[in-house]
This record gives C-alpha cells, structure tokens and sequence, in this order.
C-alpha cells in the first residue's frame, strides 16, 4: 500500500479502496493467457507502479480498468463502478473520472496544445465559461503556459508527454492511469514526468504507471507490482 | 457539447473529406433531380387526366334528317338533358364542325381539298358533370345515346382518358421503382462518406471515448454532416430542376413545375436520408474503433482509400 496519503480530500478516507480486482483472468485468441489469477486492491491517494517485461500483462491490466477490455473471469471495481456489470452508458462516467497517459501521447495534430485540452472538456460538456479558466490553471501547474498556441510537432518528446498529462488532468481525475508514460522520452524529460506524477499524487489523485524501468520505480520508493507472463509476482513498497 | 463547438467540428470533419463531401453531394443531388423529374412528369400527367376528365365532353352525332326538324331536334336535345350526369347540351351544325375543323388544322387545308364535300356529320355536344368522367358512368352514357332515335353514333374519348390513365399508373410504378433505388443509393453514397470521415476522425474519436465523451458528443458531428449533405443535395437538385424545368418550358408551353410542398418534401427526404446514412455508418463503424490498436485506422483508411 501507498505511503502517500497526504492531502486526500475529507469526503474520501484514505483507507478507501478505489481499485479493486478479485481472481481476474485475461485471456487472447481464446486460450492464450494475458493476466491469470490477478488480486490487487488500490487505495484512494496510492501511487502504484507496475512493473514487467513487455508482454507480462500490464497493458492489459491497465486496459481493465478503463474498461476497454472486460476480464473473461473475476471481479473488477472501479470507483464503485462494478466493471462487469456496469451499463454501456454508464463508461463515459467512469472515464471522466480516470485520466489516461500513454506512450506514445496521442495528441492531436492538428490542433494547439490549447486545443487539445480544450477538445476534452468540450467532449465531457464543461461549461464554456469554465474551460479556459481550467486549461490555463493545469497549463500552469506544467509550466507549459507559454506553449499553449504550440502544435503538437512543434514540441519535444517530453513537452508533448506533458501536454498529455495535462489532457488527463486537466478533468481533476481521480486516479491517473500512466502506460510506460517515460518510454518515449530521454532520461531526464522522464526524470520531470515522474516529478509532475508525484506533485499530482501529493495533491490527492492516485497515480498508476506502468513502466518496465524497474529502476526509476525503485528509485522513487513507493508501491511497486511487478507481473509476469500475466501474474503477480511481487508486490512490494 | 456546446452546439457551436459541435457545427465546428462537423466543419472541421467536412473540411479534412472535403472533395468527397462535395462530390458525393452533387452525386446525391443528382439522384434526386432524377426522382423530382420523373415525379414532374407523373404531375404533368396527373394534371392532363385531370383536366381531360373536367372538359369532358360526349359527343353524339346525328342522323342529318333530323336536323332539318327543329322540333324533332329539340326533343332529342331535352332527352339527353334529363340523363343522370348531362350537364349542358348544344347542337353543332356540320358547317360548325367543318369550321372548327378548319381552324385546327391551320394554313394546311390539303386534308379538306382533298376530302371535296363536308364530310363531317352533324352533333350534340354533351358536357358531363366532373363526378360522371369515370368510365363506367361514360358507357352508361353512351348506351343511354345510343338507344335515342336520330343519334347514329357516339364518340366519348374515353380510349384517350383510358390511355392516360394508365399512363398515369405506369409512371406512379416507375417513381415507387426510382424512389426504391433512390434511397438506397443515397444511403450508400452518405455511408460511404460519413464512414470515411469516421476513420478520418478515428483518433479524435478514441480519444473522446477516453476521455468519458458520451455517445452523443461523438455522434452528433456526424448526424449534422449527413443532414447537411442531404439538406445540400435536395437543394441542389431543386435548382437544377428548376433550370431543367425553364428549358422544358421552351418545347411545351404548359409543363406544371413541382409544387413548393413536393420541393419542402424532397429536402426533408433528403435530411432524413442524410441522417439514415449516417445513422447506419455509425452503427456498423464505432464498435471496433477501440479494440483496434494505435494506428490501425490509418492503415485500414489507407487500404481502404487505396
């Protein structure tokens, strides 16, 4: 369990579980096993890591809990949301409550770093007064201010990585979902996302980030879940 | 979503398949001028049995004898008044008729040198009540005239009414057939093109699924694009009928163009299919945009669009 739970809003007590998966399994093409077996618990205020080899399972771990994926066996709940029985129209809830990061960022390339924000916002109906208020309160909180009216190809690796984490912030997510967030990126623009994470975490919202860089999980000492071939093989910190 | 940030994107999505919204328009508008000008021909009929049927008119030529007894004449003349349907009747002497006659052929009189003596027999030209143009009422009619004495035969147009009644019907047969066809190809045509710029915006779409944007906030860019491109096409094809309509007007003098209830119709058609287009693009495409992996879109658009 998570050491940092500093700073938890008064409504949610830190002991809550947030995150919560009982005997899930995972399986590709019929019978090929991606997660076998995963219990894992997650409390309000956690920074998580997961750890792993490509294709120990961490992708579609992640991918359960934003529900892109059903589990073909267990039980997975999410912010109260059971996740197997939860309706069609009930995900959108859900994700606005999640903020996603991947890898490879996913911005859109046509459009301003401001645009891109904006975009989310309006896709989650904020009201127009509001939206750039928010964008302009998470752009500081990057230091990415002075990049707002930047295309996407205009910036470095770690810059977009940035914007990307803005995207996901800038909704006040609960939990932040991380995967391989540092991949892409050089040694020390990694060094600045991981900081940016932690600072995020500090402020309340549960971080998980998937990373197979065992050693910058190790190096920021908090809670780390290590699979593999789809099975938890340690949890630690 | 804000409707205005929503008319945005939809501009934005229209802008980025551009070429082929504005072709597949045309395309759609000319699949509408199609039905509109068959739908103007059907009118063009409705209207010629329509105002065959009011001018109807019997007409029951009479043994010469008679005319030469005004009494005799005048008798037959009340006997077909009192018949069910007659509304007016009035003799027309065979120099009348060669009169008229005359008048319709014009300069040309060759027929008449030819012909020598009148040859046209004397008449009572009966009008009938609009109610008794059907052809059951006509034979009843003629039957009627021909038991009268001094009536020798009896000529009604009634092949005529007949022929263009089915006219009529074969016409109403080929607007259901072109209505049919119609819809199906301009469903297919806006398919086509919301489902290309579906895979245009595939990104932008995972992304607002990601983010918890509802299926409404997706969809309605989509739902506004179809019903433009319905809303452009009838448009066009109005205006293009409308030129179709000016030049047609130059061979025959008394086309009747399409009245502005059809024309308000055929925009709603068009809208309505615009969005059923839509509607079944999105039905088919959605589901599989998020279980594809990054970058699958560009490469299926890519294959797709060759």
């Amino acid at each position: 369990m998570s050491a940092e739970t500093n700073n938890t809003p008064p409504t949610v007590p830190p002991v809550t579980p947030i995150i919560e998966l009982n005997g899930v399994f995972k399986y590709y093409q019929g019978d090929w096993p991606a997660l076998t077996d995963i219990n894992l618990t997650v409390y309000h205020g956690d920074f998580l890591f997961l750890l792993g080899a490509t294709g120990a399972g961490k992708t579609t771990l992640l991918r359960l809990l934003y529900r892109q994926e059903l589990p073909d066996a267990g039980e997975i709940k999410v912010l109260g949301y059971d996740l197997l029985t939860m309706k069609e129209k009930e995900i959108p809830m859900l994700r606005r409550k999640l903020g996603i990061i991947f890898q490879d960022f996913r911005l859109l390339p046509e459009r301003t770093v401001y645009e891109n924000l904006e975009f989310v916002l309006r896709a989650i109906n904020t009201q127009s007064d509001m939206i750039s208020s928010k964008i302009q309160e998470t752009l500081n909180q990057l230091g990415m201010t002075h990049k707002k009216n930047s295309y996407p190809y205009e910036l470095s690796g770690g810059e977009q990585q940035k914007v990307a984490i803005a995207r996901a912030l800038v909704k006040s997510p609960d939990i932040i979902i991380a995967d391989e967030p540092t991949g892409n990126i050089d040694p020390k623009a990694a060094e600045d996302i991981l900081n940016i994470l932690k600072d995020i975490n500090y402020q309340g919202t549960t971080v998980i980030m998937a990373t197979h860089d065992a050693e910058l999980a190790e190096r920021t000492r908090r809670r780390r879940i290590t699979l593999d071939a789809g099975r938890v093989v340690r949890d630690e910190g | 979503m804000n409707l205005l940030y929503l008319i945005k994107e939809t501009f934005r999505t229209i802008n980025r398949n551009r070429e082929q919204f504005v072709l597949s328009s045309v395309v759609l508008g000319i699949c509408l001028l199609l039905l509109s000008l068959f739908l103007m021909v059907t009118l063009n009929i409705m209207n010629l049995v329509k105002s065959s049927s009011e001018l109807a008119e019997v007409y029951a030529f009479v043994d010469e004898e008679i005319t030469n007894s005004p009494l005799l004449l005048e008798t037959l003349e009340q006997r077909i008044a009192s018949i069910a349907g007659v509304v007016a009747v009035r003799f027309f002497p065979k120099e009348q008729a060669l009169e008229e006659l005359r008048r319709d052929l014009g300069p040309d009189t060759t027929v008449l040198t030819v012909l020598g003596e009148n040859p046209i027999p004397p008449s009572i030209r009966i009008k009938i009540h609009p109610d008794y143009t059907t052809p059951e009422h006509i034979n009843t009619l003629e039957q009627k005239l021909l038991l009268l004495p001094g009536i020798t035969e009896v000529w009604s147009g009634k092949e005529f009414v007949a022929q263009l009644n089915q006219a009529l019907k074969t016409a109403v047969v080929i607007d259901i057939i072109f209505l049919i066809i119609i819809v199906i190809s301009v469903l297919f045509i806006v398919f086509q093109t919301v489902e290309n710029s579906v895979l245009n915006r595939s990104e932008e779409i995972q992304i607002m699924e990601l983010v918890g944007a509802s299926r409404i906030a997706i969809h309605t860019p989509f739902f506004i694009q179809g019903a433009l491109q319905g809303l452009l096409g009838s448009v066009l094809s109005g205006v293009l009928l409308f030129l179709v309509y000016r030049i047609i007007k130059t061979f025959i003098p008394f086309p009747i163009f399409i009245p502005a209830p059809f024309l308000a119709g055929e925009i709603v058609l068009g809208i309505i299919l615009g969005l059923g287009g839509t509607f079944i693009a999105l039905a088919r495409i959605p589901s599989t945009l998020l279980t594809m992996p990054a970058g699958f879109h560009r490469k299926f658009r890519t294959s797709k669009l060759g």
